[in-house]
């Protein structure tokens, strides 16, 4: 037997934890820990199997389910019909009367700041809140001189989630970058020819 | 550890036989299950190759390396593929195109799975509801649910475990009628 410290057999990943996993929202240190002990554990490799069809599934219905629960009231709506013409009628003159008055429009939120600075490595990635536009500032200093740079933000399995440009860059640039899921993204900084001169990692959480 | 660095073949087997199901899931979590054979290949050989030339020596240091060679694998291929993808685009070459649709088999458990979520959404309290609509569909972390809808952490727990075993219950019950009927 090769001589490697196994964690006791009674020790698994909680649920908790395998959930955020399966959602991409555990940390990279937490995650690392979690892939190790998925190396050798097969009953938790069952759970998160388990895991990923039930978040899924959750995730589908949680979106389909308003749509599924207004159809049931609609029959009961049209009975009543004939009793609700002077409520929608009270309803249509307050709407009037709000939209004729100037209303406080929620503004949309702010970019969230990031500087980046941190190549892909070990080093700890920058880190941003979900659901937040942000303005990504990129340290462009020591690049080979160009006009212009690409700038492309993918996700941890390369798929691209957005795309830019940067003219006449000095030694920083900011780009705005719509909200994005929580997960680890990497930001390329490229030569228009495609080649990639830079790469910074981004880890985005759901908390600020 | 000492039995590969002397050529012992059955360490060899005994290592493959620890990690090779664990590599392999990991790798097809990431990359999906082409060329899944080849790359926990890799992987080993990777390993093996360490453990001799002495740049692995602890046995408490393995599984963090199998960890850190898996991982990077990933990143490996994803670049490769990226570069691909680009070179592709930039010589106008027709390159194929993979259908990612699930085969019919698990097209079919993930519609049963949602019918069985959809069941469970169905059968909770409204804000029960409203948990697992912002923690599955939403992202928000727990803390926001519980700050925004004013639950303890263990109340928001206890939403997320009892729907959980709610859907498992609705499986088995699923699975039992089915059995019955052929019966």
């Amino acid at each position: 037997m090769i001589g490697v410290g196994l964690p006791a057999k009674n020790q698994h990943v909680g649920e908790a934890d395998l959930d955020s996993y399966s959602m991409h929202a555990l940390s990279q240190e937490a995650s690392a820990r979690l892939e190790e002990h998925l190396l050798i554990c097969e009953t938790c490799r069952g759970r998160l199997v388990e895991a990923d069809a039930y978040v899924a599934a959750m995730k589908d219905a949680a979106r389909d389910f308003p749509r599924q629960e207004r159809a049931p009231d609609q029959a009961r709506w049209q009975w009543r019909w004939p009793r609700l013409i002077p409520a929608f009628a009270a309803v249509a003159l307050i709407a009037i009367a709000v939209t004729a008055l100037p209303l406080t429009r929620h503004a949309a939120p702010a970019p969230f700041a990031v500087s980046l600075r941190t190549m892909r490595g070990p080093d700890t990635p920058a880190r941003a809140p979900s659901r937040r536009p942000l303005a990504l500032q990129l340290d462009l200093t020591g690049l080979a001189a160009s006009p212009s740079y690409r700038i492309e933000m993918v996700d941890r399995s390369g798929n691209r989630v957005w795309q830019g440009a940067i003219a006449n860059p000095v030694s920083t640039a900011s780009v705005t970058v719509p909200p994005q899921k929580r997960g680890m993204y990497f930001v390329r900084v490229a030569l228009p020819s495609g080649e990639t001169l830079r790469e910074y990692g981004l880890e985005i959480r759901g908390t600020d | 550890m000492e039995r590969i660095r002397r050529g012992d073949s059955s360490a060899m087997e005994e290592l493959y036989k620890m990690f090779s199901t664990g590599i392999r899931f990991l790798l097809y979590r990431q990359l999906g299950p082409q060329d899944l054979d080849d790359k926990v290949h890799d992987v080993f050989v990777i390993i093996t190759q360490a453990i001799c030339n002495g740049e692995l020596r602890e046995p408490e240091r393995l599984m963090g390396y199998v960890h850190t060679v898996v991982r990077r694998q990933v990143a490996s291929h994803i670049d490769r593929a990226v570069q691909m993808r680009r070179n592709y685009v930039d010589v106008d070459f027709q390159e194929s195109v993979s259908d990612k649709r699930p085969n019919p088999e698990r097209a079919a458990i993930e519609r049963q799975n949602l019918g069985l979520a959809m069941s469970v959404l169905q059968c909770i309290p409204k804000r029960d509801r409203e948990v697992l609509t912002r923690f599955y569909l939403n992202e928000e972390s727990a803390e926001e649910i519980c700050e925004n809808m004013g639950l303890t952490d263990t109340q928001f727990r206890l939403i997320k475990s009892r729907a959980k075993a709610r859907f498992g219950e609705l499986g088995r019950r699923r699975l039992t009628n089915r059995t019955s009927l052929r019966v």
